[in-house]
């Protein structure tokens, strides 16, 4: 080595040298933040597939499978579910759920069964699917039909047709015989019981053995009798129908070899599952969303429909709005345009801000507490006392569940509002006061039409919320079958005394309650995938609300 | 206005505003003040309305003035009670002759002799059920019910002395208290006592002490004789039922008790509950348990001294509600309050009495005991005639009341049958005080310290606030739903802060501003998503494919964030010209090499479940085999990793920077990835070598956070919970980073530092604050969230870190019981309670939150 090296000159070097070492990059970290936003959206992603899959694709017709197992028996249903497990000497196979079906036979809804156990498997023409109204569907093929009490098909195309023609007569009638239970038999019980509670007010009033007191004692008698030939008539009326259609019957073989009659009064919709045109098929699952969507629930709601729910749902909704929005606009009013700026306001604003963190079950715990036993105490004493000691507003109900609700989402409100009107120039609201205009025609003339759209967005990011919420309504008047719903036909029309049911707590409901939980699952999907629609339109139509709105003040301010 | 102002409109100008205009103005205000207001404080009443429902349990209970009656004087009673309506008073004697009287004047309203000219030598009474069992001199005993009945007469049937009855006032007739209660009817009591059962002489001496216990199927009781002879008997009921003739079957235990001369004959005999074990007691503190449930084997299980002091005497022994609890009061005034405990939890027979509470009186003896029929409440008469109500389980002293001026010994205490009286006998005369217990078994320290339960052995927190018998002893310890609502917290933010920050950080930072304005308010609608959704989902769609494939879930949490990092070193090794212009790829490619991590967690989850938990990963969690070592792999890797991966970063970029200086990028590249191999070589090793040392030392995962799996647990909900939280947290998060003002990201950048120093040195440390309250308010958020835990946690209040067990929250357990809660019981208003700790825990939690995000923001505007 010579002592005196060469030295290149150190600036020349780094400069010829000069990028951005990898190292410095962070590449693998930067990698590695992105996946944390990969997984969010990976997982949001998938939620929403598998519910959008499994909700859209419940109600679809499936084939219906006949297997012969190993040991002779032979099954026959729809496949729900197939899954791979692990034998005990360690080796996976793969199992297949059936949905078998013919509840009263075989005491159960569904079958696994494992592949290695299967002989023989086919798709029978005639399999045909029952849907009833009680027991479940049931799986068989079509031996003979009964018309009037005649056995006038054997065989299975024969029956298939004869069953299309009957069906659409002995169903009208069961809706008949159901409406004359429900609703003129109702009303009949209604005036007995108006009567009734008629003489107890008037015990409360005047005593017992006062004159006023007779004198309901004896309208209650004459209405009895009045009503007794009225229930006759409509007994006979509902013997009759029951008569008529217990002469139509359908003979089906199960797969076992077994023969059973159905009556065609107990079936919803039939139809022979591996015949189906492509159009049939779809104008099935177009009924199954039609039954979905505007029925009544049956089987313990694993079955039907979700009308109820849904118009609860609706229905409680709006009462909230109708309270939330004028107060919570009346409070963001207030704190904005009238009260003096200061710690206290702002100390106001603050708390009002954390109450939307406020668990919700917390929300409810007030509610029961607050609305149900103190108000709904009170207003009973007051106004029904007659009905006590069973509660008419002293429990759950669906006013009260809009109250609590309605307090739950005013921060929402009073912090949009708030928003909205803070986004007003001050410049429009002098000039306005230039011209002369007072406080009141400033804000009802220019800040309120300014900060509408925010108001709007406000109110329905509220009904979003509250749309979703289930914690609090499980204490305040969310209940599993509500017989009536809180606006019908009858005097008074609104009843918001009334427990209904809901979207969320019917999810809550079948998956956790439901005795028959497999059938249930499907419809809980179903029920799910409603219930992300409704509240993702709301937020939806939120979020353009707020993005029309800042447009419209970007171009206001020049 | 004179002076005419021409406009030039041409028409004059209202100078005055109009009243319309001005009343609207007036009244808007008013109105919108009023509403505002009102509507603030609505929300307010919130909080206050929980506070007012929860402030009684805290409230002390009450007492009314002393009511005092003098009367004869007789000779100390053995039983004592009064009705529930407080109009009547019975005492009995020893000897079984029973003396009902007016409460309010002390005057005989009947005498009552059901054994005739017989007297009992010894007797037992149970108020609470209103039965007695006396034994005589001949050996012989009889069962006796004698309790007070209530009859309503009406019309014709009201007798004719007591017809022109005044309202409210009592009247005796024929032997029976007599109250008109309205115009029509008349209320009477009286009390009987009758014969039910001849129990013939098994062992002809006379009975000195005498116990009894009602089980299901029949009576049995415990008799210790003149002569020192002792026996138990049990009798059966059967119906046959065929004929309908009910027999009664008797199985006699002789007790072969081992005397003790010194101390001369027991004082004390007590059967417990269900006859299946007797205790004698001597004065002198000392207590034989005999075990007599089956007849070839009794035996003395335990001999123990109930004083633990020489110099005290044992003055009263009685049972407490349910027969479990031993009461023994002492000549020092103290009750000590003892029961049976499993002292060793692996052996069957071995049980021991335990002194769970002790309640300090004055300095008298105690001279009388009584258990309330509804709570675990007792009564205690001291020798200086004053009177103390304590509550057992939680160890309040309800009420110190003082029955006589002059130091005469209380004789007997007891409560009314509604616990809304209390009443002392002493030597002429008695005394009763009105009484409202309130809500004595909630004190601050039963709710949220260990307290000794019946039964336990030892102090503890538990949760179980109903129970089907009566006689049940509720648990309101409110700590493991404190622990539940925690650990859900816990796990939660363990999932979802770090996903919800990172990716905040990415959104922010590296994200291109069109991919971010779809992606952002996408993350933001899920903050909408109803929590019962994800609930369902927990619970039945993903805890079943968690307990299906719980080791490849396992190894997820491994393989994915590993896929990213091998994914960011293939990136590097690619064209740097490439890559630079490519940049807008990295998130596809990232999405798309998500199913290569998953794929990877199945492989390696089936090695981890060969090679750690010996083949079987459900039985290696209960304990059933395997090793230590396998899991604490599991469980150290990642902390190892992260340890590993801090510490290369430090010591090995450095030189890896002065070395890169020289050499080329993709050299460069290939160095980074091979130290990133390295490093998770260390890791892999590091981790299993102190997995064996731990193994070694003994210690072992299952216990603590491991442990028997169930299949809805911690883990589900903790991904589940964290999914719910992370739009939150992320939203607010993103916020923050993007409210870091673009100059200083500028200024970073044009000094030279990279996007990812930018990101790290500037941006986050700026931010931080707003992180911070991100994560505040997801906290909140996850303390509260009631419908997935509900769902998906199982419910069960137990108190351990075990990841794969369930637990209640707060929240959940409001859902659960708060419906089935009669309204204004103590469990009731401990729910409230539970309700008031979240709204201030969530409430505290925003402020905080809130306060920091504007602090934040002030300075990011300043800045």
């Amino acid at each position: 080595m010579s002592a005196d090296p060469v030295k290149p000159a150190p600036f020349a070097r780094t400069r010829t040298r000069a990028r951005t070492s990898l190292f410095a990059a962070g590449e693998p970290m930067v990698w590695l933040t992105g996946g944390g936003l990969v997984v969010a959206i990976c997982m949001i992603v998938g939620l929403l597939g598998l519910i959008l899959a499994q909700g859209v694709g419940t109600l679809w017709p499936q084939p219906v499978v006949e297997v012969r197992l190993a040991s002779g028996a032979r099954l026959m249903g729809e496949i729900t579910r197939t899954e791979t497990y692990r034998t005990g000497d360690g080796r996976t196979a793969r199992r297949r759920l059936f949905r078998t079906g013919n509840f009263e036979l075989t005491n159960e809804h569904f079958t696994w069964v494992n592949d290695a156990d299967v002989a023989e498997e086919s798709r029978p023409e005639w399999a045909m699917v029952f849907e009833r109204m009680s027991w479940g569907r049931f799986y068989g093929r079509p031996k003979s039909l009964t018309v009037e009490g005649t056995v006038t098909a054997d065989a299975p195309a024969a029956v298939w047709a004869g069953f299309a023609r009957v069906h659409a007569s002995v169903s009208d009638r069961r809706e008949v015989r159901e409406r004359l239970e429900t609703e003129e038999i109702g009303e009949v019980n209604r005036r007995i019981e108006e009567a009734r509670l008629a003489v107890r007010r008037a015990e409360l009033r005047d005593g017992r053995d006062s004159p006023a007191h007779a004198a309901a004692r004896a309208h209650v008698d004459a209405i009895q009798a009045e009503t007794k030939a009225e229930f006759d008539r409509l007994r006979a009326e509902i013997a009759a129908l029951n008569g008529h259609n217990a002469k139509f019957s359908i003979r089906v073989v199960t797969a076992d070899g077994r023969e059973t009659d159905l009556a065609l009064a107990d079936i919803v919709r039939a139809y022979p599952a591996n015949r189906l045109s492509d159009g049939a098929r779809w104008s099935l699952y177009a009924s199954r969303w039609r039954e979905f969507l505007l029925d009544e629930p049956r089987e313990a709601n694993s079955e039907g429909g979700v009308f109820p729910a849904i118009f609860g749902t609706v229905v409680m909704t709006l009462i909230m709005s109708v309270f939330v929005v004028p107060f919570g606009v009346m409070a963001a009013l207030y704190l904005r345009e009238y009260a003096k700026a200061g710690p206290v306001v702002s100390a106001v604003r603050i708390s009002i801000n954390n109450l939307a963190g406020v668990p919700s079950i917390v929300f409810g715990v007030f509610g029961l507490g607050f609305f149900c036993y103190v108000v709904g105490a009170s207003l009973d004493e007051l106004l029904f006392a007659a009905k006590l000691p069973n509660p008419t507003y002293g429990k759950g109900g669906i006013l009260w569940a809009a109250l609590t609700l309605a307090l739950m989402t005013l921060p929402v409100v009073i912090v949009a509002t708030e928003e909205a009107l803070s986004a007003v120039p001050n410049s429009m609201r002098e000039g306005s006061f230039a011209c002369g205009a007072g406080k009141w025609q400033t804000i009802r003339r220019i800040v309120l039409p300014r900060a509408m759209p925010g108001i709007m967005t406000g109110m329905i990011l509220a009904m979003a919320r509250g749309a979703g919420e289930v914690a609090p309504l499980m204490l305040v008047g969310a209940v599993k079958l509500a017989p009536e719903l809180p606006i019908d036909g009858i005097l008074p029309y609104v009843h918001p005394e009334r427990s209904f049911m809901h979207l969320g707590f019917h999810i809550y409901d079948l998956g956790f309650q439901s005795q028959n939980s497999e059938a249930a699952k499907p419809m809980v999907f179903t029920t799910t995938l409603l219930l992300i629609l409704v509240i993702f339109v709301l937020n939806v139509l939120a979020v353009q609300l707020r993005t029309r709105l800042r447009r419209k003040f970007v171009s206001a301010v020049f | 206005m004179t002076a005419k102002t021409p406009s030039f409109t041409g028409r004059t100008r209202q100078r005055t505003t109009r009243w319309g205009v001005r009343f609207s103005d007036a009244f808007s205000r008013g109105l919108i003040t009023v509403g505002g207001i009102g509507t603030v404080v609505s929300v307010m009443t919130v909080f206050l309305f929980l506070v007012y429902v929860v402030l009684p349990l805290l409230r002390p209970s009450a007492t009314g003035a002393p009511v005092r009656v003098e009367a004869a004087r007789a000779e100390a009673p053995a039983f004592f009670a009064t009705d529930e309506y407080r109009l009547l008073g019975v005492r009995a004697s020893p000897a079984g002759v029973f003396d009902v009287f007016r409460l309010d004047d002390g005057g005989s309203v009947a005498r009552i002799a059901p054994f005739g000219d017989a007297k009992a030598t010894a007797a037992q009474f149970d108020p609470v059920r209103g039965t007695a069992l006396l034994g005589f001199a001949d050996g012989s005993a009889r069962f006796l019910r004698c309790r007070f009945s209530t009859a309503f007469a009406e019309g014709e049937a009201v007798p004719g002395p007591v017809r022109d009855l005044k309202q409210g006032r009592i009247r005796i007739h024929g032997q029976r208290a007599w109250q008109r209660i309205s115009d029509t009817q008349v209320r009477h009591q009286g009390f009987d006592a009758a014969v039910d059962v001849e129990l013939d002489a098994v062992h002809g001496s006379p009975v000195r002490l005498i116990d009894f216990a009602e089980g299901p199927d029949g009576l049995a009781y415990a008799m210790f004789h003149e002569d020192g002879s002792m026996e138990v008997v049990r009798t059966t009921r059967r119906k046959n039922i065929m004929t309908g003739q009910t027999t009664v079957r008797r199985t006699v235990f002789p007790v072969p008790y081992k005397a003790r001369p010194a101390a001369g004959a027991p004082a004390f005999l007590a059967l417990s509950g269900l006859g299946d074990a007797v205790s004698l007691a001597w004065a002198d503190g000392r207590l034989q348990r005999y075990d007599v449930r089956s007849v070839s084997d009794i035996r003395l299980v335990e001999e123990t001294d109930l004083l633990g002091d020489p110099s005290l005497r044992l003055t009263a022994l009685r049972f407490l509600l349910g027969r479990f609890t031993l009461l023994a009061g002492d000549s020092g005034g103290r009750v000590r309050a003892w029961f049976v405990v499993h002292s060793d939890p692996g052996a069957a027979e071995s049980t021991r009495l335990a002194v769970a509470h002790e309640f300090a009186g004055p300095a008298a003896p105690v001279t009388a005991l009584a258990s309330s029929a509804r709570i675990r409440m007792f009564a205690a008469g001291y020798g200086d005639g004053s009177v103390r109500l304590y509550h057992v389980t939680s160890g309040k002293r309800l009420a110190d009341l003082r029955a006589t001026d002059a130091a005469r010994p209380v004789e007997a205490v007891a409560f009314s049958p509604k616990d809304d009286a209390v009443s002392a006998a002493t030597s002429p005369g008695y005394t009763a005080w009105d009484l409202d217990p309130r809500h004595p078994e909630a004190t601050l320290p039963a709710l949220f310290t260990r307290v000794w339960y019946e039964g336990a052995a030892g102090p503890e927190h538990v949760w179980q606030s109903s129970s089907g018998t009566d006689d049940f002893e509720p648990k309101l310890g409110l700590m493991p739903l404190v622990f539940g609502t925690i650990k859900a917290t816990f796990f939660s933010l363990l999932f979802g802060v770090p996903i919800a920050l990172m990716g905040a950080i990415f959104t922010s930072e590296f994200l291109n501003p069109r991919w971010k304005a779809r992606i952002k308010p996408t993350v933001e609608l899920m903050a909408s998503l109803p929590s019962v959704v994800l609930g369902f989902l927990a619970a039945l769609v993903f805890a079943p494919v968690v307990a299906d494939a719980l080791p490849a879930v396992l190894a997820s949490f491994v393989t994915v964030p590993a896929t990213f990092l091998a994914g960011a070193y293939l990136w590097q090794l690619l064209p740097y010209r490439w890559t630079l212009r490519n940049g807008g790829l990295r998130l596809p490619l990232m999405l798309a090499i998500v199913p290569a991590g998953l794929w990877m967690a199945r492989g390696l989850g089936a090695g981890l479940e060969r090679w750690c938990f010996s083949g079987d990963i459900v039985r290696w969690l209960d304990g059933q085999i395997g090793r230590a070592a396998g899991g604490w792999v599991v469980v150290l890797f990642p902390l190892v990793a992260v340890l590993v991966g801090w510490i290369g970063a430090l010591t090995l970029n450095p030189i890896l920077r002065t070395a890169g200086r020289t050499l080329s990028r993709p050299v460069c590249a290939a160095l980074d990835a091979l130290k990133f191999a390295a490093l998770l070589a260390v890791a892999v090793a590091g981790s299993v070598a102190l997995a064996f040392i731990l193994d070694f030392a003994g210690l072992d995962p299952r216990g603590a956070v491991l442990g028997t799996y169930v299949q809805r647990n911690a883990l589900v909900v903790g991904f589940v919970m964290g999914f719910a939280i992370i739009p939150i947290i992320y939203t607010i998060a993103e916020d923050a980073l993007s409210a870091v003002p673009e100059h200083l990201r500028s200024a970073s950048l044009g000094c030279g530092a990279t996007a990812w120093q930018t990101a790290t040195r500037i941006i986050v440390p700026t931010a931080a604050s707003g992180l911070f309250s991100a994560v505040m308010i997801g906290l909140g958020r996850a303390v509260g969230e009631t419908m997935i835990v509900l769902m998906a946690a199982g419910n069960t209040p137990v108190m351990e870190w075990n990841i794969f067990n369930g637990f209640r929250t707060l929240s959940a357990n409001i859902a659960v019981e708060l419906p089935e809660a009669v309204r204004n019981s103590t469990h009731y208003r401990t729910l409230f309670l539970a309700a008031l700790v979240l709204f201030a825990m969530t409430f505290v939690l925003n402020t905080i939150a809130e306060t920091i995000r504007l602090r934040f923001r002030r300075r990011a505007v300043e800045l």
